[in-house]
């Protein structure tokens, strides 16, 4: 349903040229979950910005690639013809309801707004969607609450809100930039579960960015691992946790507390992710990677088939040298 | 961005890298900015002119040419001469020191006693600030003219008679009565808005952790303040003087226009702008031309103020 | 060695008293992590500020290393400040934007050694950023020419400046990303260590908490519901918010 082939956005700062994503490419099918998973400034956030054409110009620029939905490049679409994309075939949660819901505006017209310009319904039915769709995200009192403003919800009440919203056109693909990082453990629980289950009734495709492993092994079909504007790891969840094979997944997997025996050193991975604004001409990992070699540092690794379904950007996994999962 | 591997077992002081601060990022910044730096140009320019120009070659503002009344631009004399003759140009630029000075020294009054009070009654906050800031609007709420007109009427006798600025003001054209008094006034209202900048911004700053951590080190009050709090507020300070100083030189000019300000013999562009529009139709250049320094000065710190907004704007920065 | 004593902070607001800390009594040993577990809103950055003397409290006692603090004039306070020290959970606002590594250092440093000065000042400054893993050479820049974990790092050597004898540590790593996370822990735990710190490690993630913790204590509007070994609350947790906190924790699944 959607194809992204190529992706390039690089950002032309006073520093130079910033490579924020690098060629990435992913499909989504029709009611698949994604992940994209990576550290801040990976290039997640912007992959997904790109499409929606939601990327400051200038500084930033589309340097090349096609995202196809059903037909229609969205990197080459008119305002006009993204406007008809962005809220009804696609739609957006953030990491804080708060910025991107708009705190003048009672809950009731922002939910009806979409359902006005998208629809054409008329005030009274876009009202009795609105509630319905509270009541389906569980909001108690829909009829009541939805004559409230944002900030009389909680945060795990304006989450819902938001999930509310974004579903209320019965988009195709909803993207969710990091939805649960400024929620509590037991709220996050919650919102996961409500995505999980609106997804499955309502059949729509899911985009999940965000850095935190265990979230993505509870939500997704299929993992793509983000490093320094390329995907170095592309794979479905299952396979990913039990056989991954990029050595900066792997290492990610064992860096985190949870997975560690009490009392022995944390597994780190030493030094920075690179400066985008310098071109690397091999592996942008090689210089934290256990396993690089010189060799690693010339040839710029791509994406190929290490089994059925699971791609891996690295040289030496890729020419067998290395077994990450002996 | 530095990696932080050690490659040093020891501290070698003479290895240390230099950062860039913030303001010199600032300064990268407006660099690049060509109105802003065309505008500092312009500014820099004038004020050299009004201030080093009349050593070479002008003549003095107050003699007088009973030859030459009331003449166009020419050689002799580039600006023209008004109705006793004396020189356009050179009353221009004398005229000029007042008008700068007046800037100057009032927004300078003005910022200490602005970023004092309101950072003061930012920190403190609670019952103290609500009524320093009472206070404030309270002085908002009179009509300055009034209070101008007041106190030049009144005081501007009694300063006349110190004998110590007599002979102050023969060394320097600051100790006039007249502009010391300018001054007071104009910096008198000028600190109100200042102080309201400066006490909003402290109290988001005062959020902070760093904030927080400079208590828990046990700093005093003063150290916090003054080291802590007020340099991450100098990027407003800064604009908002860029902004201060040609609204202050325009009441100067308002003032001197209604006879207010400075006095006959002394000139500022106010008082030259005022006796050019008694004369626009007959002598045009004794209006149009300090007007058009006047009002270069005004646009230049203006675009001026405008840059360094931008450039100082932290959602611009880098990070 | 800190011993908190029924202590409570109450906040007044529109007629309305806030009970942010209602009764919590704790009691933490020379050497010995404890961490604070909560949800937003639970009270354990008001207990940490109060524990702090950044915010008075109600009624209850402090007392470190049996030393009653409550007791204390506005200049006791301000000396008795650097035995308790703090990491924040923003390094992004935890330190002043316009002073360098360097000043923010030196500054701590002197305020327990009035008398460093000159080279003796810029070689004591190098000592403690090497301690957390920064080179010494950086000790002119900025904090914005630093990446989040090297900030935390600053921010980790400026609370060691005045040796405290508490660090309380605020949610120290979840502005950070994983990997640079396990960097800032393996820091924390080794400093514990060699320096035979105590420390207070406040943070919403249970399982940071019991890779990091001695002892846990878990909190619950204003109050604590349940503490003990960090193994024994990870395991045999007996209040049922524990469990709810527990069950909720996003596990890796294979």
């Amino acid at each position: 349903m959607l194809q992204v082939e190529d992706l390039k956005t690089y950002f032309h700062t006073r520093d130079g040229i910033v490579r924020a994503v690098d060629g990435v490419s992913f499909s989504l099918e029709k009611g698949q979950t994604i992940g994209i998973v990576g550290e801040s400034g990976s290039g997640k956030s912007v992959t997904c910005y790109s499409l929606l054409g939601l990327i400051p110009m200038p500084p930033g620029k589309i340097e090349g690639g096609t995202a196809k939905l059903d037909g229609l490049d969205l990197l080459q679409a008119s305002e006009k013809e993204l406007r008809k994309v962005r809220g009804k075939r696609i739609s957006m949660i953030f990491q804080d309801p708060m910025t991107s819901l708009n705190p003048y505006l009672r809950i009731s017209t922002q939910l009806i707004e979409p359902l006005l310009i998208h629809e054409g319904l008329d005030k009274k039915a876009a009202m009795a969607r609105a509630i319905e769709s509270l009541e389906e995200v569980g909001i108690p009192d829909a009829s009541l609450r939805i004559r409230s403003y944002p900030h009389e919800f909680s945060g795990g009440m304006r989450q819902r809100v938001m999930i509310a919203m974004a579903l209320i056109t019965k988009p195709e693909i909803l993207i969710a930039d990091e939805p649960t990082t400024a929620l509590d453990v037991t709220v996050q629980k919650e919102v996961l579960d409500l995505i999980k289950d609106r997804q499955r009734t309502l059949g729509t495709a899911v985009i999940f960015i965000t850095h935190d492993l265990a979230v993505v092994s509870n939500v997704c079909d299929h993992v793509h691992v983000m490093y320094a504007g390329k995907v170095v790891e592309s794979a479905p969840t299952n396979r990913l946790f039990t056989h991954a094979e990029h050595p900066y997944t792997k290492a990610l997997q064992r860096s985190i507390p949870a997975l560690q025996k009490k009392g022995e050193p944390l597994y780190t991975i030493e030094g920075l992710p690179p400066d985008l604004t310098k071109p690397v001409a091999g592996c942008s990992f090689a210089d934290r990677c256990d396993f690089a070699e010189a060799s690693c540092r010339e040839t710029a690794p791509v994406l190929k088939e290490a089994a059925a379904g699971h791609e891996t950007a690295c040289l030496r996994r890729q020419s067998g040298e290395i077994d990450l999962n002996s | 961005m530095p990696n932080p591997a050690m490659d040093t077992p020891t501290t070698r002081l003479e290895e240390i890298e230099q950062g860039t601060s913030l303001g010199k990022d600032a300064w990268l910044r407006l660099k690049k900015n060509k109105l802003a730096m065309a505008s500092l140009f312009i500014f820099v320019f004038i004020v050299l002119l009004c201030f080093i120009g009349p050593f070479f070659g002008v003549q003095h503002p107050t003699t007088t040419h009973l030859d030459a009344k009331s003449q166009p631009p020419s050689k002799d004399f580039l600006l023209g001469s008004e109705h006793l003759g004396r020189d356009i140009l050179s009353r221009i630029l004398y005229g000029g020191q007042v008008s700068l000075i007046v800037g100057f020294i009032a927004t300078f009054v003005s910022l200490i006693i602005g970023v004092s009070y309101g950072a003061v009654a930012g920190y403190i906050g609670g019952r103290t600030d609500v009524i320093m800031m009472r206070i404030v609007d309270v002085l908002y709420a009179l009509p300055f003219m009034l209070i101008v007109i007041i106190l030049t009427a009144s005081f501007s006798e009694a300063l006349q008679d110190i004998e110590f600025l007599h002979a102050m003001k023969e060394k320097s054209i600051v100790f006039e009565p007249d502009l010391l008094l300018l001054f007071f006034a104009i910096g008198f209202v000028e600190w109100l808005t200042m102080a309201r900048i400066v006490r909003s911004q402290i109290i988001t700053l005062k959020k902070q952790e760093f904030v927080d951590a400079a208590v828990s080190l046990g700093l005093s009050h003063k150290r916090i303040i003054f080291r802590h709090l007020i340099p991450n507020v100098f990027g407003s300070i800064i604009v908002y003087t860029t902004l201060t100083v040609p609204s202050v030189m325009r009441l100067e000019a308002v003032l001197s226009f209604l006879g207010l300000g400075v006095k006959p013999p002394n000139s500022s562009w106010g008082s030259l702008i005022k006796e050019g529009a008694d004369r626009m139709y007959s002598d045009p250049w004794l209006l149009v031309f300090p007007a058009l320094f006047f009002s270069l000065t005004i646009f230049s710190l203006n675009f001026l103020g405008d840059g360094l907004r931008d450039a100082l704007d932290p959602k611009t920065s880098k990070d | 060695m800190l011993r908190i004593e029924n202590l409570c902070t109450y906040f007044h607001a529109k007629g309305q008293t806030i009970k942010a800390v209602d009764g919590v009594s704790l009691e933490v040993s020379r050497g010995e992590i404890l961490g604070l577990v909560g949800e937003s809103g639970c009270g354990k950055s008001t207990l940490s500020r109060t524990v702090m003397q950044l915010i008075p409290p109600t009624s209850g006692k402090i007392f470190l290393e049996d030393r009653d603090l409550s007791g204390l004039t506005p200049k006791e306070v301000r000396d008795e400040r650097l035995n308790f020290q703090m990491v924040f959970q923003d390094p992004y606002a935890s330190l002043n934007p316009r002073m360098t590594v360097f000043s923010t250092l030196a500054e701590a440093l002197k305020r327990r050694h009035p008398n460093f000065a000159g080279d003796e000042l810029s070689i004591k400054v190098g000592e403690l950023m090497e301690k957390v893993g920064l080179a010494p050479r950086f000790m002119k820049k900025y904090p914005h020419e630093f990446s989040g974990g090297q900030r935390q790092r600053i921010a980790i050597a400026r609370a060691l400046a005045p040796e405290p004898k508490l660090i309380i540590a605020d949610e120290p790593v979840s502005a950070l990303d994983v990997s640079i996370q396990s960097q800032i822990l393996n820091l924390l735990t080794n400093l514990v260590k060699d320096l035979n710190l105590t420390m207070i490690f406040i943070s919403h993630d249970l399982s940071v908490v019991h890779y990091i913790a001695d002892k846990i204590a878990v909190m619950q509007r204003g109050k604590i519901v349940e503490k003990g070994t960090a193994d024994e609350v990870m395991e045999q947790a007996q209040h049922d918010y524990t469990k709810t906190l527990l069950s909720a924790i996003p596990h890796v699944t294979r």
